[in-house]
């Protein structure tokens, strides 16, 4: 015991620190290095108080192992286990059956850790309670003065909603409906005056064609007559006279002036 | 004599009483496996039973990639991963704790040494015990799978199907701290 003793503490009762060579030394301690491995290791016991303190106190460790290793050896019970195997090379004749779903759940239930029981305990109440609740038609409210509970609450009766057809605004058809008749109400406008004045501009032929008849009768009577852009100048001064405008009038026939003109005018000393 | 591997091919052909042999063979050293990741008497019998029942039905499932030994410890040590899942809800869920009053029980059997060397035995053994079932799961399954297994580096990354580096800093690291409960125990004791 002494003995043993020794090996397995050291004199100060703590484990020195090995040399970080653990593996090596306990393939040494158990004969499994080879012959390479164990010189090298041999060789580095030599030098390293650590290891060689190390491998003295596994053996110690070791020897106790063993020790409780046949006292447990020794005291085997018998252990029926020829027994067992008949009974299971039965069973494995028979076909196994399916086990049921309680029975798994329940197995699930007992291997389960404690907190998951728990929460399998607590989650089913919650479940069955708020079922009560609803079945009991119960109101929960909670405000200043705490949680309160309200149980035979008539069923809220939901009005039947009345669809208001929505206006979400005009259709394609509309649209387009639109579009054409403010296209043709301007098409109509332009119409309308491009017709007014080709009236005006055909009367105006109609009546200068009848001056020209006229003037051309006199030149007849006369022997010696004005010439015909004369005539046609008397004929539309007089169109002119009588209020009527001429459209193809030019700025002169207006009376409107051309800038040389007027610059000419100032320009001229009086 | 014929390998884990004839006789499980026996077995798969029909043969039950070659599965019978694979039983025998190893039925001790998974329940020791069991006992040690568990620290039950109950619970390691219950788990090494299941073990088996579990490989006979999935023989099929079997391939020869592996070897046998590698199989059943990778079922023994998934059995006894379930089994610490369940013991752990039931603890959560308030019933008692049975890994120490089942494993006080067993340690009080079969001692035939002297009164005095028996308890300073059965108290040696169980510090152990209590050490063993300190670790984390993790590090406890390496530890036992070698210690009482005598499995290889390979055999119990195979089992456990992790890097064959895994296996080795995980020991590395559950003995170290198996060294510290045990010298805390050494010193509780000495003063004695």
């Amino acid at each position: 015991m002494n003995e043993k003793k020794d090996a397995t503490h050291t004199s100060n009762g703590t484990a020195p620190r090995g040399c970080g060579r653990g593996e090596e030394l306990v393939a040494y301690l158990y004969g499994e290095s080879d012959a390479a491995e164990s010189n090298s290791f041999r060789q580095h016991l030599t030098s390293c108080a650590a290891c060689r303190e190390e491998l003295s106190a596994f053996g110690g460790v070791r020897h106790s192992v063993r020790e409780w290793r046949t006292e447990v050896l020794s005291g085997t019970p018998a252990l029926d286990i020829r027994e067992a195997l008949t009974t299971a090379a039965v069973e494995r004749r028979e076909p196994e059956r399916k086990r049921s779903a309680v029975a798994a759940l329940r197995e699930f239930f007992s291997l389960s850790p404690l907190w998951l029981q728990f929460g399998t305990v607590t989650a089913a109440l919650v479940v069955c309670a708020l079922a009560a609740l609803t079945f009991a038609r119960t109101e929960v409210s909670w405000d200043a003065n705490g949680l309160a509970f309200r149980t035979g609450v008539p069923a809220r009766v939901v009005k039947e909603q009345v669809r208001v057809p929505v206006q979400t605004g005009y259709t394609d058809e509309q649209v387009n409906a639109l579009v054409n008749d403010r296209v043709n109400n301007q098409l109509d406008g332009i119409r309308a005056k491009w017709e007014a004045d080709n009236n005006q501009r055909v009367k105006y032929l109609e009546a200068a064609l009848q001056q020209q008849k006229s003037a051309s009768r006199n030149a007849t009577q006369i022997a010696r007559g004005p010439r015909t852009s004369m005539r046609g100048n008397s004929a539309r001064s007089q169109l002119a006279d009588a209020g009527t405008v001429d459209p193809f009038s030019t700025r002169e026939e207006r009376g409107v002036p051309h800038l040389t003109d007027l610059l000419d005018a100032v320009n001229t000393p009086q | 004599m014929k390998t884990d591997e004839q006789l499980v091919e026996r077995a798969l052909a029909g043969d039950s009483d070659a599965f019978g042999e694979v039983v025998r063979r190893w039925e001790r050293k998974i329940y020791a496996l069991n006992y040690g990741i568990l620290g039950s008497v109950e619970d390691a019998r219950d788990a090494a039973q299941e073990t088996f029942i579990a490989a006979y039905r999935n023989l099929q499932g079997f391939r020869g990639e592996a070897k046998v030994s590698s199989w059943l410890h990778r079922i023994a040590v998934n059995q006894c991963i379930s089994r610490q899942r369940r013991a752990r809800v039931r603890a959560e869920t308030g019933i008692e704790d049975e890994v120490k009053a089942t494993g006080e029980r067993f340690l009080s059997t079969g001692e035939r040494e002297s009164p005095a060397s028996a308890t300073e035995k059965r108290e040696r053994t169980e510090a152990v015990r209590k050490a063993v079932a300190s670790l984390p799961p993790e590090l406890r399954e390496v530890v036992v799978m070698k210690e009482f297994e005598d499995l290889t580096f390979q055999e119990i990354a195979d089992a456990l199907q992790i890097p064959l580096s895994t296996v080795k800093s995980r020991l590395y690291t559950a003995l170290k701290q198996l060294r510290m409960r045990l010298e805390r125990y050494s010193l509780e004791v000495a003063p004695r």
